[in-house]
């Protein structure tokens, strides 16, 4: 009786047994494996911005961050001592934190992988590592406005690393790992379900890193020397609108940490404004003078351009045939109108000045009576013909249409404000499209920083060519560019001018209007300005030069030597043939495009 | 001719078990659980040891402690004349009866999960009503047989047993521990039932201890709780229910060979107690279905040949003994495994000789111990060979360690 009751209790849990461990094993083993699955992610490899020969701006390291499950450390001190000198850290240090008994501590967040490929070798119980990456800036962070940066979790939070976060990032991998429920990962147990992590595509951007350099430095040394609050630079392939270099500089708000006591007053010590400008580099960055701007500026900041904004007038009057280079009016140095009151720049004589005189001399009344001339709708309709109220198509994060009058707003002096550029407000690289456009033959191309993708297979995908459509025809744009020449032969733009070289341009000095709200203008704050090409016979290349307050306040005393300097390097660096009849070795070829010369020079 | 000579090998085989020393065959048995016991205990608690000690070793080195004190235990209730522990009946079950009581006194007693179960004395608790269970069988059969040879009836025997073994079980609802205060029960009763008196009172009373069992389980919540969970563990997949459906997990996932020795996952803190109330759990998903039933089988022939002691015991004492350890170790085996396969509600009974647990490897192993005392004096089947004690004696020898 005993035993049958003893048999039959057997019987019935050996077939429960049975039951669960043969017959429905399959659900209960989805159930374990369910339980202790835990997905990781494995990061991407972001993808390099490089210039347009692959000097590196920004680029992703793979590291590794070190773990420990100090559960697993039997000897945290002894092993503190054998890991500190690899993983950089004080043995004591590491010993508290190989005692947390939390089993999870991160010890190095990014190791070198070879660094760590030591440490991994000598199997130090309870030390795992995970795939991390680090971004790293190349060159001291030159041309980090346009590049952007990321942040901490890995993103691009601005310029281009922003603008073209989800391409840079590529794909993160991931793995299915088994954890206990208290986060430790189950010993012995395989990984599953593994998906590599796709690295993002790289940037070839437009820009010529030693030309960007170049231009960093030249601005530096007359923000410094003029103790302007910032800067931009902008130098520009005229055929396919392409950027060689965008800089955008501010002076260092607080004083760099002298060696000696800080000065009393909050302008620079003479002695560095003059070393800089005898042309020793100034340091950009952190304990220099100027540091890289914290936005591109230059595309999503706007400004009153002042004298440099004739452009619109004078071309317009051109192609409406209101006046020829040569057509000449009486000017007077200063008029009412409206009940305003207007003057140029330095007092003169009232005086017969052709069109020519009056942009060379960049007579402010005598623009105005062209502008009159002309009349508000065409003078309002060439705004936006060059570029003026809209995007400049780089679709840069946080880039500004500018902002511009319109017919409604209209008001009687702005015969005067619009065409001497203290109406509509206008980035840098507007201005910068818009002579670019007359230096192209009349032909407007949207601007580019991005050449080609670079993908993780090295597969590079050149960009589609920029927009192009012509704005001015080519009789006009021929006066225009004689005009603009004058500006710098025998103008305001004389400082300018590079030798062996035509150049082409316009000086801007504006007035600077209150910020928070107040109406008017800051009273002695300018902007300067210049913009302009070369060679103006057959122009390759365009820059703008903007000085934010500098002393002396002029376009063509604070910016265009600046503009010079950076377009002297720039032709010479492409090997741009000088303009016939201004010495220099004579050139057989015929000037060509800027493309072909920055392969030669790259 | 292959088939012919294997049945007669597997003949020659039954005679052999059949005339093989019962106690040899129990020695042999409890201490291959007892190995396979440790072994389980290391892998299953290695988590938890490492999480309350710091050490994966501390539970198994306690485990292996509490093993050599245990075999101790063994080594001198078999050699021990089982007889002599009539004498020490009463002695015993007042010892049990004392340490039962104080437990229930609140300063005194180390509580966990909400029962107060054990007696601390420095490191080590001592479970009074594991000692109780055996306390129980020595009693109880003493007290059958001194009854019968005064000459009562049936009522003089099953009054005083039954008054014992209800207060013992009593005693222990109140820690509460439901799990052992049914295997009290069955021993009381198997004890009765083997002494042969009618079977209508213990029907009745029978009866009566299950409805009132079933009432105690449904008013008291921590105890309806358990039991609801049981009937559907689903439901309480995340409360009560929880480790029911993490037992069944560790048992699916084994499979029939299991992942492996050590390789469980259940441990890592998905099981409770994986190391003493689950440990089957773990044997079945490390070991599969090949180590559950092997086990299984393990204990199963305990039982079948602990029977046997008892059919063959010299006198009437030490077969109402055997049974009642027998039933003891038969019992808490079902009541364990049941609730790992979810077939029983869980109670939070050990599984005999494998669980971690020092009282109740040590108690369980002198019960064994006894069982062996009365094996050895067993009356061999036929060809009047007698009790062969000296052979016998010098098998049951049992080294320590």
């Amino acid at each position: 009786m005993a035993r049958v009751v003893l048999v039959l209790a057997l019987v019935v849990v050996a077939a429960r047994l049975v039951d669960v461990q043969v017959l429905h094993a399959g659900r209960y083993e989805a159930e374990a494996a369910q339980e202790t699955a835990q997905p990781v992610v494995i990061p991407a490899l972001r993808g390099a911005i490089t210039d347009r020969s692959g000097v590196v701006f920004e680029m992703s390291i793979p590291t590794k961050m070190v773990l420990a499950d100090d559960f697993q450390v039997v000897h945290p001190v002894a092993e503190g001592r054998a890991l500190a000198p690899l993983l950089h850290l004080r043995a004591s240090t590491l010993a508290r934190l190989l005692s947390e008994r939390s089993g999870y501590v991160p010890l190095v967040r990014n190791l070198s992988v070879s660094q760590a490929d030591k440490v991994s070798s000598m199997a130090f119980p309870g030390i795992t590592m995970v795939d991390t990456s680090v971004n790293v800036t190349t060159g001291g962070g030159v041309a980090s406005p346009v590049v952007g940066g990321v942040n901490a979790s890995g993103n691009g939070d601005a310029g281009l690393e922003a603008q073209y976060n989800r391409m840079l990032a590529g794909h993160p991998g991931r793995e299915t790992i088994l954890e206990s429920p208290l986060g430790v990962q189950l010993p012995g147990t395989p990984v599953a379900q593994k998906m590599p992590a796709a690295a993002g595509t790289g940037l070839e951007l437009t820009l010529d890193e030693p030309l960007q350099y170049t231009a960093e430095q030249d601005l530096a040394q007359e923000i410094v020397a003029s103790h302007a609050k910032g800067g931009d630079a902008i130098v520009m392939d005229t055929a396919t609108g392409q950027i060689l270099a965008m800089v955008n500089l501010v002076a260092t708000p607080t004083k760099p940490a002298p060696t000696k006591p800080a000065p009393t007053n909050a302008s620079p010590p003479p002695s560095t404004a003059s070393s800089s400008a005898n042309g020793t580099p100034v340091r950009i960055g952190p304990g220099g003078p100027v540091e890289e701007a914290p936005t591109n500026a230059a595309v999503t900041q706007v400004y009153e351009p002042g004298s440099v904004f004739k452009i619109v007038t004078f071309s317009a009057a051109l192609s409406a045939g209101v006046i020829t280079p040569r057509t000449t009016f009486v000017v007077p140095d200063q008029r009412f109108l409206d009940g305003s009151f207007f003057s140029d720049a330095t007092p003169h004589p009232t005086e017969q000045m052709t069109a020519t005189q009056i942009l060379a001399q960049s007579s402010n009344i005598g623009t105005s009576f062209i502008a009159q001339r002309l009349g508000e709708a065409r003078l309002l309709e060439q705004v936006k013909r060059l570029g003026f109220g809209k995007t400049t198509g780089l679709h840069f994060p946080g880039a500004s249409p500018g902002l511009i009058v319109t017919a409604p707003q209209w008001e009687p002096t702005d015969y005067v404000s619009l065409p001497i550029g203290q109406v509509d407000a206008v980035s840098a690289l507007q201005v910068l499209d818009a002579f670019n456009a007359v230096a192209n033959g009349g032909v407007f191309v949207s601007p580019k920083l991005v050449r080609a993708t670079v993908a993780s297979d090295g597969t590079v995908r050149p960009t589609p060519p920029s927009h192009r459509g012509r704005v001015i025809s080519p009789t006009v744009d021929k006066e225009l560019v004689a005009m603009f020449e004058q500006v710098v032969d025998s103008g305001t733009g004389v400082a300018a001018a590079v030798p062996g070289y035509l150049v082409g341009g316009k000086t801007g000095t504006a007035q600077i209007p209150y910020d928070n709200g107040r109406s008017g203008y800051i009273t002695g704050a300018f902007d300067a300005t210049f913009v302009g090409f070369a060679p103006a016979n057959h122009p390759v290349l365009s820059a703008i030069v903007v000085l934010d307050r500098p002393v002396p306040i002029y376009g063509g005393a604070a910016a265009a030597p600046v503009f010079s300097k950076i377009m002297t390097y720039a032709l010479h660096r492409y090997d741009v043939p000088t303009s016939p009849g201004l010495g220099g070795k004579p050139q057989a070829t015929a000037p060509t495009t800027l493309t072909a010369l920055v392969r030669k020079a790259t | 001719m292959t088939a012919t000579k294997s049945v007669a090998r597997q003949a020659r085989a039954v005679v052999l078990l059949r005339e093989m020393p019962t106690s040899t065959i129990i020695v042999t048995l409890v201490a291959v659980l007892c190995v396979v016991g440790t072994v389980m205990v290391g892998s299953a608690s290695e988590v938890v040891s490492i999480e309350t000690y710091g050490s994966a070793w501390s539970i198994l080195i306690r485990q292996c402690l509490w093993l050599v004190l245990g075999t101790v235990a063994m080594v001198v209730t078999s050699r021990m004349d089982y007889t002599k522990l009539r004498r020490l009946a009463r002695l015993i079950a007042l010892v049990a009866f004392g340490g039962l009581v104080l437990v229930l006194v609140p300063h005194l007693a180390v509580q966990a999960t909400g029962a107060s179960r054990w007696i601390g004395f420095g490191s080590f608790d001592v479970q009074p009503s594991e000692i109780m269970k055996l306390a129980l069988c020595v009693f109880g059969a003493d007290v059958v047989v001194r009854r019968e040879e005064a000459g009562g009836g049936d009522r003089t025997v099953i009054g005083p047993l039954l008054l014992v073994t209800f207060s013992a079980a009593g005693l222990v609802l109140l820690e509460p521990d439901m799990g052992t205060t049914v295997v009290l029960g069955c021993i009381g009763l198997s004890i009765l039932f083997a002494s042969g008196v009618s079977f209508r009172p213990i029907l009745k009373i029978g009866g009566v201890v299950v409805a009132l069992a079933v009432l105690v389980s449904l008013v008291d919540p921590y105890r309806r709780q358990r039991l609801l969970s049981f009937v559907d563990p689903g439901a309480h997949a995340s409360g009560s229910g929880y480790q029911v459906v993490q037992s069944l997990i560790g048992l699916g996932s084994g499979h029939v060979f299991g992942v492996g020795l050590g390789n469980g996952t259940e441990k890592w803190g998905f099981l409770p107690n994986p190391h003493s109330d689950f440990i089957f759990s773990v044997i079945g998903q490390e070991l599969g279905l090949v180590g559950t039933v092997s086990v299984l089988l393990l204990l199963g022939t305990l039982c079948w040949f602990g029977l046997r002691a008892a059919n063959r015991a010299p006198d009437r004492f030490g077969g109402l003994l055997a049974v009642a350890l027998v039933v003891w170790i038969g019992v808490e085996t079902l009541i364990n495994v049941g609730a790992v396969i979810g077939l029983l509600p869980v109670t939070g009974i050990p599984l005999p000789f494998i669980s971690y647990g020092g009282s109740s490897l040590v108690v369980t192993m002198a019960g064994a111990g006894v069982l062996v005392s009365v094996a050895r004096r067993e009356r061999t089947a036929g060809e009047g060979r007698t009790a062969g004690q000296g052979r016998i004696a010098g098998e049951g020898r049992i080294r320590p360690g």
